[in-house]
């Protein structure tokens, strides 16, 4: 655009907003030259009268040349939009019923949408908050599903040998307990190796960050941690002196050296760290035990990696592929290593984008989310069709309107605009109610997603961007486009001398021409049934899982989460779970109390490998519990007994295994006494069998598993207290966490959590797609009744004359409200056959999160169908009342 | 054109430009006085002109219009377009 049209367009924008000055400047300069020209006439001896008259006329009509100038000086569109706006708002509020009705519908289906896009936002397309995030990678192993997850020695590997293509970094989430004068308190943490922040290239606020010369063991100056601006703010009331003082994490002094700019997460996109710590700190911190040091046995850490420039990623990832073998086969990787049951030999390094860096809950909801934006879709799809039918039976009623404004010479283009704008101050109206409505459905939906148990929960960053207000606005227009533009159409397509000769009551029969609300209504019944179908299939599925046996008993069970391990008196820890289990014990209702390593559906996962004399290494899972634990869980022991206290001495080598442990290890039988061995050298003397019981998942068949002794593992792990009560369990969370809170004051607040609550979390993804997919389901069946209902009452109304004459000629009452119920019976039947069809073909989207049951059952199609039918048919009652109610004398004599 | 040239002697009110025209052509050319407000404002908005309220000589109130540097530029290259033209149609015309 040229200097001179942007000067123009400032002009003419200008004068919308000063209208009135501009006319008044135009009527001066206009009156001023009319009154010159009187006086000129006026001096040639003219009468007044005259000069007034010749004045005019020589000017030529000063309307039409004003209107000229206006036209220069305005924007048109912008101002024929603003009067359309105007006449929209006056329409609409001459109908409330109407407008209330369109705007609830579309700022349910908009709200709906935006909240799932929220989500879907966050978890799936927000990038990390540091410079160029496209250049960022993330490696993982191949061709695990799981392989976001290294050993120590691989990652030093990496980074050492990858330095040519790019600058690796590991990165690990821990919680840590920061001491405070008055206690302890457990803060999100993230150990970073000496990579990440010259990789991830965001400047500390304030000092520095951690370098490659402060990840290395045993740093002379001590270790350091940059904590975050949140952190700085909350805890050290933003004071700039904090750089150099230090901190106590878990028993070991750090020395705070930089402060981390307010957006700052990191990689992992499910936390929110407070503190940075470098990755070779790991041992202090989880002392007594190593994942450092245990290397191979342990994989702990996430890689990520900043390409080189000139680097892309495909060449990156080609690299790492060819160099895996010297991983793999590098010459301390022992051999027998196993990821994820593949073998060595099969495993590769691969990198893949990294731009919004790591995420577990994108693996775990990526495909449920996907799957309910295109539900939530769908629904708005629904709402738009049911408000394009509604808009329909209005453009009708209002037919006589567009005819006298199309016979007073409106152009066709004119008016569908004005229809259009209408259409788009409802969709703006359903958007401005949606948006805050989405931003406080988000909120609640993220505990669906990601429950919020202290520090260790999950945060996901669903911050409003410019995306969601993108999506949220794109949504407004194209359900403008999608509800209005069929409608404008059509009500502008009308004969309009046989409109204004029609009137409004004369007979039109059955009015065959109004097809469009016919074929719109059967869609949105058939999309309705789509939604309903998946939501009954979702809703069984779930119903399946919940029914699945466990093999324990979740309801009364109490889990209890304490890191006793950087208690004071570390040689005293057998003694610590002994007396915390027996005040457990002694608390009112409680029945057992136990303690083990894993509890079971958590997603802790503990593997080892297990031989039998004269046998191959068989993958078994490992558990280490304390004594009575079966009895607690309500596990029944098949053969043998299970541990008691004397057990749990470290001296006595003895293991107890489940009934998939027992087929896979002893398929002849003859395991109780047998002895099985995980190291090769030590026998583990099996005494006793017990039943299949979930280990991380209901979903996945029991997986073989071996339970030791507590005592066997007491160094390195750190165990959950279990808890069993025949009463009610809620009053017992807060019981149970006091009392071992008064008993150990030194030690954080314990996290006490049912068992029924562990069990909902690990069903989550599948829960939160079952309450949504059903609420959508409810939604659209509502949306198609109030459109069913909405059409049919209209349609009715304007065939009271025929019913009238129907009911002159001898047509019973039954008779009529049949003629008003077949209309809507033929569109919800037609509608099921359509979404029965449509649901059978797109049955395959839901598959995967279906359980126990075929995508196509028939029961829940029936259920659908039978469902839609009846809203149908309730949507017919009124209206079929009221056509029988019709007095046929007041009906004809009203033609 | 013919405003802008009306216009190169100095400030004008719109009366003035239609008087200054039809004066200068001898009466010959007969402005159309309404059409003259709206040329002037379209070529106030390209920036050809800039308008200004003042006092006129019997006391009133009104919008002088004056040329801008760019107007006065525009009118060069008009004026010598117009030369040209005018002599080739008199070229044409006198060869008959």
């Amino acid at each position: 655009m040229s200097r001179a049209s942007v000067r123009e367009w400032f002009y003419r924008a200008a004068g919308l907003f000063r209208r009135r000055q501009r006319e008044q400047e135009l009527a001066d300069e206009l009156e001023f030259h009319l009154a010159l020209k009187k006086q000129s006439y006026a001096a040639h001896g003219e009468t007044h009268a005259n000069a007034d008259r010749r004045a005019y006329k020589d000017f030529g009509g000063l309307d039409r040349w004003k209107e000229c100038c206006r036209d220069i000086g305005t924007l048109r569109l912008v101002e024929d939009m603003m009067r359309d706006l105007r006449l929209a708002v006056r329409m609409l509020r001459k109908s409330p019923v109407f407008t209330v009705i369109a705007v609830t519908t579309l700022a349910a289906a908009i709200g709906a949408n935006t909240t799932i896009f929220s989500l879907m936002n966050a978890v799936l397309l927000k990038s990390v908050a540091a410079p160029r995030p496209d250049r960022l990678a993330l490696l993982r192993i191949q061709p695990s599903s799981y392989g976001y997850v290294f050993s120590y020695p691989w990652f030093r590997r990496i980074e050492k040998d990858a330095a040519g293509v790019m600058q690796t970094f590991g990165f690990a989430s821990r919680s840590v307990q920061f001491r405070r004068v008055d206690g302890v308190e457990k803060i999100p943490c993230q150990l970073v190796s000496g990579g990440f922040f010259p990789a991830m290239q965001v400047s500390p606020k304030l000092g520095r960050y951690i370098s490659t010369e402060d990840d290395r063991p045993g740093t002379p100056d001590g270790l350091v941690a940059v904590i975050s601006s949140e952190f700085w703010r909350a805890r050290f009331g933003e004071n700039p002196r904090i750089l150099g003082s230090k901190i106590i994490l878990n028993q070991t002094v750090f020395t705070v050296v930089g402060v981390m700019p307010d957006s700052f997460r990191g990689m992992d996109r499910d936390q929110r760290p407070a503190v940075f710590l470098p990755l070779e700190s790991e041992p202090a911190l989880d002392a007594p035990f190593s994942n450092i040091a245990a290397g191979y046995q342990m994989w702990w850490m996430r890689i990520g990696g900043r390409l080189k420039d000139g680097i892309s990623l495909q060449q990156a990832a080609a690299f790492l592929k060819a160099h895996s073998s010297v991983l793999t086969h590098g010459d301390d990787t022992p051999a027998s290593l196993q990821f994820d049951g593949y073998k060595l030999s099969d495993l590769y390094i691969s990198a893949e984008a990294g731009l919004t860096g790591y995420s577990y809950i994108r693996l775990e909801f990526a495909k449920p989310l996907v799957t309910l934006m295109v539900l939530v879709g769908l629904v708005l799809f629904v709402a738009c069709l049911n408000l394009a039918t509604l808009l329909i039976a209005r453009a009708a009623a209002r037919r006589r309107e567009i005819a006298t404004r199309f016979a007073l010479g409106a152009s066709r283009v004119r008016l569908v605009r004005q229809l259009l704008t209408e259409c788009l101050l409802l969709c703006a109206s359903g958007m401005a109610i949606g948006l805050p409505a989405a931003l406080f459905l988000t909120r609640a939906l993220i505990v669906l997603l990601a429950p919020q148990h202290g520090a260790d929960s999950a945060q996901l960053d669903i911050s409003l961007d410019w995306r969601l207000f993108a999506f949220t606005a794109a949504t407004a227009v194209l359900a403008t486009i999608v509800t209005g533009v069929a409608p404008a159409l059509r009500s502008t397509n009308r004969n309009l001398e046989s409109s204004l000769r029609e009137g409004s009551t004369a007979i039109r029969g059955a009015d065959r021409r109004h097809w469009w609300p016919r074929i719109l209504l059967t869609s949105e019944v058939a999309v309705a049934l789509m939604l309903v179908t998946g939501a009954s299939l979702l809703g069984y599925s779930f119903l399946k899982l919940h029914q699945m046996p466990l093999g324990f008993e979740p309801a009364g069970l109490l889990h209890l989460t304490i890191d006793a391990r950087h208690m004071n008196h570390q040689a005293a820890l057998p003694e610590f779970y002994r007396q915390a289990t027996e005040r457990l014990k002694a608390l009112p209702g409680v029945s057992d109390a136990t303690f083990s390593q894993v509890v079971p559906l958590s997603n802790s996962v503990f593997q080892s490998g297990v031989t039998v004399p004269g046998g191959n290494e068989q993958p078994i899972w490992v558990n280490a519990v304390g004594p009575d634990y079966f009895a607690t869980m309500r596990t029944k022991v098949l053969d043998g007994r299970e541990f008691r206290w004397p057990d749990m001495d470290p001296a006595r080598h003895i293991v107890i295994l489940n009934a998939s442990a027992v087929k896979l290890l002893f398929p002849s039988g003859g395991a109780l006494g047998n002895h099985v061995f995980t190291d090769g050298k030590t026998p583990l003397e099996v005494i006793g069998i017990v039943e299949d019981a979930k280990y991380s998942s209901v979903r996945e068949a029991t997986p073989p598993t071996m339970y030791m002794t507590s005592g066997s593992q007491m160094e390195k792990a750190s165990f959950l207290f279990l808890v069993r009560t025949n009463g009610p369990v809620t009053p017992l969370v807060r019981a149970a966490s006091d009392a071992i809170h008064k008993m150990f004051p030194e030690l954080p607040q314990p996290v006490a959590v049912t068992m029924a609550d562990t069990l909902n979390e690990s069903l989550a993804s599948e829960r939160i797609l079952t309450i949504l997919a059903s609420f959508f389901g409810v939604l659209a069946l509502l949306i198609t009744g109030v459109g069913l209902y909405g059409t049919l009452a209209y349609m009715t109304e304007r065939r009271t004359g025929e019913f009238g004459i129907r009911l002159a000629l001898g047509a019973s009452r039954r008779e009529i409200a049949s003629l008003v119920c077949a209309e809507n019976g033929a569109i919800a039947l037609a509608g099921s056959v359509t979404g029965v069809a449509a649901s059978w073909m797109a049955s395959k989207l839901i598959a995967s999160f279906l359980f126990g049951i075929t995508p196509r059952n028939p029961l829940a199609f029936g259920a659908a169908v039978l469902l839609l039918l009846t809203v149908g048919t309730a949507a017919s009652l009124l209206p079929a009342l009221k056509a029988t109610r019709v007095d046929a004398l007041s009906a004809i004599r009203h033609e | 054109m013919l405003i802008l040239r009306a216009l190169e002697t100095g400030a004008l009110h719109g009366y003035g430009v239609a008087e200054w025209i039809h004066g200068r052509s001898h009466d010959v050319l007969q402005v159309d006085e309404g059409a003259l407000y709206p040329a002037l404002h379209r070529l106030e908005i390209r920036g050809l002109l800039i308008a200004e309220w003042g006092t006129s000589e019997n006391n009133r109130k009104a919008k002088y219009y004056q040329l801008t540097s760019t107007g006065r530029r525009h009118l060069q290259s008009e004026r010598e377009r117009w030369t040209r033209l005018a002599a080739a149609v008199g070229f044409v015309m006198a060869g008959a």
